[in-house]
């Protein structure tokens, strides 16, 4: 995979990185990829990373809705769901810690995943409380969507 | 020789300092040369920045007094208006007024006669006016006077009073003297010359009022305007020409310049690039329009006389063909306070609507001022809805039309001009050849400036010269020859000093330069990145017409006749 240089390839890379499943060898693109951190492209490259966040987050969410939708009430179905979930958010915990732009803008970026991450593991608390057997919440307190590092 | 021995210490010291000082002031001009030099680049671009806010303070400052002009003349068209044709609305606050007291009985008919013959005298030729005394005598069972009164009304305006009368014996129940009126009103209608007030006749007809004999008169004569029309050559080109201009009419006017400020300040086609936004934002807003329209819930708690009232207040106080004049300089005023004084944009905006304000217009212009400018000439939802089904096919013509227009103005690259440097940026993948180019051009310029900047040889060959000078006249005379050699002494002191100066000023300029590539190619990788944006937000706006183009085919004309609950064939 080609190393992003320019605004426009790390525009297509964040495109792919949303729709596509190629996950170590973006790892690989984003960490080895450099950018030109002036005014101008400086904003819009960390409005694009945060946009591509928000999207692979939101798909993660979606696909989590969707195999708890199937699971029907199987465990292990519960924890593969659970688990997925909880590869996303390191995922894109790595991804924003390796992009090249300077510590405080990464740091902002970065912690806005552990946000996210931290706010979805108490709504999954919060929603597996219904659930009388206590079953739920246990396999929820296992997987811990929120621990990233 | 004599002379030359008799110069005495104080003109030698005049003559070093003089020498000296030449030195000096040829070393400060030859500095202060250099400074404007390089202060000549940053002082161009600080008058076209101050040549550009000056354009802009002056059109703001224009805006502001067409504002302040506006909004002081509109309060005088006002008056005008009320002064003119303020009778005219009370006579129109008086119909409504007398149908709602006849059917609570609360008012006495002695009342209800001495208002509508005062009414009578006060507006000499409104042609509500005597149809207020007809209404008045037919309550009072006056037949006599209510058949006068008809016939003044109908001397003064038939086809309006046609048109009242086939309303009012609607909302009082007389199918067959409701169905008599209409069609002496339809009987009367040329589909070339249609009046404004047919929005009245389409309102009634959308909205499923008129009873079965009615409402088959006005689906006879639709369907027979529709196709008398069309089957004029010409007719559907003119047709769709009528909806591009209606719909045209809805792009917004948004400034792009907060999102993409390089590109406003170095793109040389950003007017084209910006009008491309603005255009390609039409999309999205014909598709919210069409949306609102179709998805609006139509309110069907109001009594058929409720709806009736509703539509005869709607068709007494749209304005008179007399007083249009001043509603349609009114409406501009309105206008341009609404642009916050940009007058071009609020009479392209005007123009636009003056077509739903003409007094006369065929009847398919008419099905297209009710579905775009419905607010102006007053058109109910129900009417829109209507309109934009029986013109779906014209309607989908001019939106392709449009689509295509708008595609093929995309521009499909910036051309952009950087401290004197110009390019295209095509996709934004251009950011390292373009910043390549205008590296080497900007390293030429600067090449050629320090080489411009070239010592004189009078600088060294003048103090050789007098060196050589004094040599030869020491033998003769020591006291020249030593003056000679202070002389050379002074040259060669100017000419280090002027050596020193060029090598200072070559330094300054080859500074600048490097400067100047740095902002530049920073400037090209900026532009390189709004270009990409701008692609992408381009692309997404025009995406929407997709979406646009579905919700007008999926429009049936069916669907939006109202039937007050009777099946209904279109």
């Amino acid at each position: 995979m080609k190393t992003p240089t320019n605004y426009l390839e790390w525009c297509k890379l964040f495109d792919e990185i949303t729709t596509s499943s190629r996950n170590e060898e973006f790892m690989d693109a984003v960490r080895h990829g450099t950018i030109s951190w002036t005014s101008g492209v400086a904003e819009r490259f960390v409005r694009s990373a945060s946009e591509m966040i928000r999207k692979r987050v939101n798909s993660a969410h979606d696909s989590y809705q969707r195999q708890m939708k199937n699971a029907r009430g199987v465990s292990n179905n519960l924890v593969n769901a659970l688990n997925s979930l909880h590869k996303e958010y390191q995922y894109v915990y790595k991804l924003a810690n390796v992009l090249p732009i300077p510590e405080e803008y990464r740091a902002t970026l970065v912690k806005s995943v552990v946000d996210q991450a931290n706010q979805t593991q108490t709504s999954l608390e919060d929603s597996a409380k219904a659930d009388r057997t206590g079953r739920l919440l246990i396999l929820v307190r296992n997987a811990k969507v929120n621990k990233l590092g | 020789m004599a002379d030359l021995r008799t110069v005495n210490q104080s003109d030698l010291n005049h003559l070093a300092n003089a020498v000296y000082s030449l030195t000096n002031d040829a070393g400060q001009v030859s500095e202060v040369v250099g400074v404007v030099g390089l202060k000549a680049n940053d002082l161009g671009k600080e008058i076209m920045q101050v040549r550009d806010e000056f354009d802009a303070f002056r059109e703001f400052d224009e805006q502001q007094k067409e504002l302040a002009r506006a909004k002081t003349e509109i309060v005088n068209v006002r008056q005008q208006v009320q002064e003119q044709f303020g009778i005219n609305d009370t006579v129109r606050q008086y119909l409504t007024g007398i149908m709602e007291a006849s059917d609570l009985s609360l008012v006495r008919q002695r009342v209800i006669e001495n208002c509508t013959e005062r009414m009578m005298l006060s507006c000499p030729r409104y042609w509500l006016a005597p149809c207020l005394v007809a209404i008045a005598a037919w309550l009072g069972d006056n037949r006599s006077l209510a058949d006068k009164a008809l016939r003044e009304a109908i001397k003064r305006d038939d086809e309006k009073t046609s048109l009242l009368f086939a309303l009012i014996c609607r909302r009082v129940g007389r199918m067959n003297a409701s169905a008599v009126w209409l069609q002496r009103y339809l009987a009367v209608q040329d589909p070339h010359k249609i009046e404004r007030k047919m929005v009245t006749v389409l309102d009634a007809y959308s909205n499923g009022l008129f009873g079965p004999q009615a409402r088959e008169s006005c689906t006879a004569k639709i369907e027979e305007w529709i196709s008398e029309l069309s089957a004029e050559p010409g007719f559907t080109e003119n047709q769709q020409e009528n909806w591009e201009n209606a719909m045209i009419s809805k792009t917004p006017g948004e400034n792009h310049q907060g999102r993409y400020p390089y590109s406003a300040k170095r793109c040389l086609n950003w007017q084209e690039a910006s009008n491309s936004l603005n255009e390609t934002g039409l999309h999205q807003v014909l598709l919210d329009y069409f949306t609102d329209i179709f998805e609006k819930p139509v309110a069907n708690t109001a009594s058929l006389n409720q709806k009736l009232d509703e539509l005869l207040e709607n068709y007494i106080s749209s304005y008179d063909n007399e007083e249009l004049p001043l509603r349609r300089r009114e409406r501009l005023l309105e206008l341009i306070i609404e642009e916050h004084g940009r007058r071009t944009r609020a009479e392209d905006r005007f123009h636009a609507e003056q077509k739903a304000l003409d007094e006369v217009v065929d009847f398919t212009q008419l099905l297209t001022n009710a579905a775009m400018h419905a607010d102006v000439i007053k058109a109910s939802n129900a009417t829109q809805r209507l309109t934009i089904a029986l013109s779906k096919e014209w309607m989908l013509s001019a939106f392709n039309n449009i689509q295509v227009k708008i595609r093929q103005k995309i521009p499909s690259f910036f051309h952009v001009d950087v401290e004197g440097w110009k390019g295209s940026i095509g996709d934004g993948s251009e950011e390292e050849s373009l910043c390549t180019t205008a590296q080497s051009f900007f390293t030429q310029k600067k090449n050629q400036e320090i080489s411009a900047v070239v010592q004189s040889k009078l600088d060294l060959i003048i103090p050789i010269l007098v060196g050589i000078l004094a040599l030869i006249v020491v033998f003769l005379s020591p006291v020249w020859g030593l003056v000679l050699l202070l002389v050379a002494g002074g040259f060669a002191l100017r000419w280090y000093l002027n050596k020193k100066n060029c090598e200072d000023r070559r330094a300054e300029i080859a500074r600048r330069y490097d400067e100047l590539i740095i902002d530049v190619k920073n400037t090209i990788r900026a532009l390189c990145a709004e270009r990409v944006d701008y692609i992408e937000d381009v692309r997404s706006r025009d995406e929407v017409s997709e979406k646009t183009q579905e919700l007008m085919d999926s429009i049936q004309v069916a669907q939006y006749v109202g039937t007050g609950g009777q099946r209904m064939t279109l």
